[in-house]
């Protein structure tokens, strides 16, 4: 019986009993040989191998064909489809004081005019009395607002603090509006408790847009 | 002598194995190049052959095209738009050609100039695409004009069919803005052009 050196594989049954089976005896190069083909390992196997190879050969044509497939295509497009948004924009010719309101007593009206032009799209112009200071006497004095060009319309008439969103109809691009603004102190409004108070407060014209 | 001769054997036999380990790409590759030439000459090589004639077999290549009623020019555009706007157009689009398309429709992503306040108006406006309008009236998209990142897929249409496609652009009402360069105000002055194509893929 053959004793395996060190570092080398143990012999196969046919090196153990020293004969292949074809009888042939066993001599140290069988045993390199086997010893070779071991190392190998699955490259040793050539049937294996050959069946890896050819598989994957066929999967690469398979790839290849499926990754060549062509079709027709067409194209068209419809470019610039362009949207621009407008602006509103307005111009006041009295940026100041509109009315002086010093020493009102009851059944006195204090009078100013503000013409308004619009530089932007078509909007609808509102008024607001804003940034109340004082008392009563905001619920006493009463505002009219009347436009009168380019047509002659009284747009509101109400007390100073009901002034909200006051509707002064449309103006179109590049048009303009003439108010007068009136405050009255109605003559029947005599309460003693009036006197010697004061309000006051800011018109704000503000332009929005319609379409 | 004897032993002399199996140990240049053995020699013989240990450099064989290293050799085809070292070189065991060159053979993987040389025995794929051999199994290719295997393969075709296996294809090229005759013996014998006998033949007999299908004459006058006609092949033709179908075709695929398309007419495009708005091709080259905007379907939709729209100028001073302000708040609560609504601007639409429609397009016709035909598959002229014999074979089968899968027709698609995508948006370049939209082109801005934002107005004085900074806002982008293709961030506010909202497009809706409604094929066949009247008749079937499918809407195939809807969304914010700069939203439409995936192709709409518009169906298979035999060859000589056409569909209409009506584009709905709204510019919504965001309310009072807070503030003259707020809100809907930051978007005063702005405006964006987008591109739409057509494309149609053979079935």
């Amino acid at each position: 019986m053959a004793v395996p050196e060190v570092g080398r594989p143990a012999p196969r049954d046919e090196e153990v009993d020293g004969t292949e089976p074809s009888g042939r005896p066993v001599g140290p190069a069988d045993a390199e040989r086997v010893s070779a083909t071991e190392r190998l390992g699955i490259l040793g196997n050539w049937r294996l191998l050959a069946a890896l190879i050819a598989g994957g050969s066929m999967l690469i044509v398979v790839a290849t064909t499926l990754s060549s497939r062509a079709f027709f295509t067409t194209q068209s497009t419809s470019p610039d489809n362009a949207f621009h948004a407008d602006e509103v924009d307005i111009d006041v010719a009295n940026a100041g004081q509109l009315i002086n309101g010093a020493g009102l007593t009851p059944g006195v009206q204090r009078s100013g005019t503000q013409t308004i032009t619009s530089f932007g799209h078509r909007a609808r112009l509102e008024l607001d009395a804003t940034d109340l200071v004082g008392g009563a006497l905001l619920d006493v004095l009463v505002v009219t607002v009347r436009q009168t060009a380019p047509t002659s319309v009284e747009r509101y008439s109400g007390t100073i603090r009901a002034l909200r969103d006051a509707d002064l109809g449309v103006l179109q691009a590049a048009a303009a509006a003439t108010y007068t603004v009136t405050v009255s102190w109605p003559a029947d409004r005599t309460d003693p408790g009036l006197a010697g108070t004061s309000v006051s407060f800011d018109f704000l014209w503000t332009a929005v847009s319609v379409q | 002598m004897t032993e002399v001769a199996s140990r240049e054997q053995k020699v013989s036999a240990r450099e064989r194995s290293s050799w085809l380990l070292r070189n065991i790409r060159v053979l993987l590759l040389a025995l794929v190049l051999l199994l290719i030439a295997g393969l075709l000459l296996s294809v090229s090589f005759a013996a014998f052959t006998t033949s007999s004639a299908n004459a006058d077999n006609i092949f033709t290549a179908g075709s695929l095209s398309q007419s495009n009623s708005a091709a080259n020019q905007a379907i939709l555009a729209a100028d001073n738009m302000v708040p609560g706007d609504v601007v639409q157009g429609t397009v016709t689009i035909r598959n002229t050609g014999e074979s089968d398309g899968a027709f698609r429709l995508t948006s370049s992503t939209p082109s801005d100039t934002p107005g004085p306040f900074g806002g982008k108006l293709s961030t506010v406006l909202l497009l809706q695409v409604v094929q066949d309008p009247g008749t079937l009236d499918t809407v195939v998209y809807t969304g914010g004009l700069d939203d439409m990142d995936d192709p709409v897929d518009l169906g298979t249409w035999a060859g000589g069919t056409q569909h209409s496609f009506k584009f709905v652009v709204t510019f919504p009402e965001g309310g009072t803005p807070p503030s003259p360069t707020t809100g809907d105000n930051a978007f005063q002055g702005s405006s964006t052009t987008v591109e739409y194509t057509w494309t149609a893929t053979s079935t």
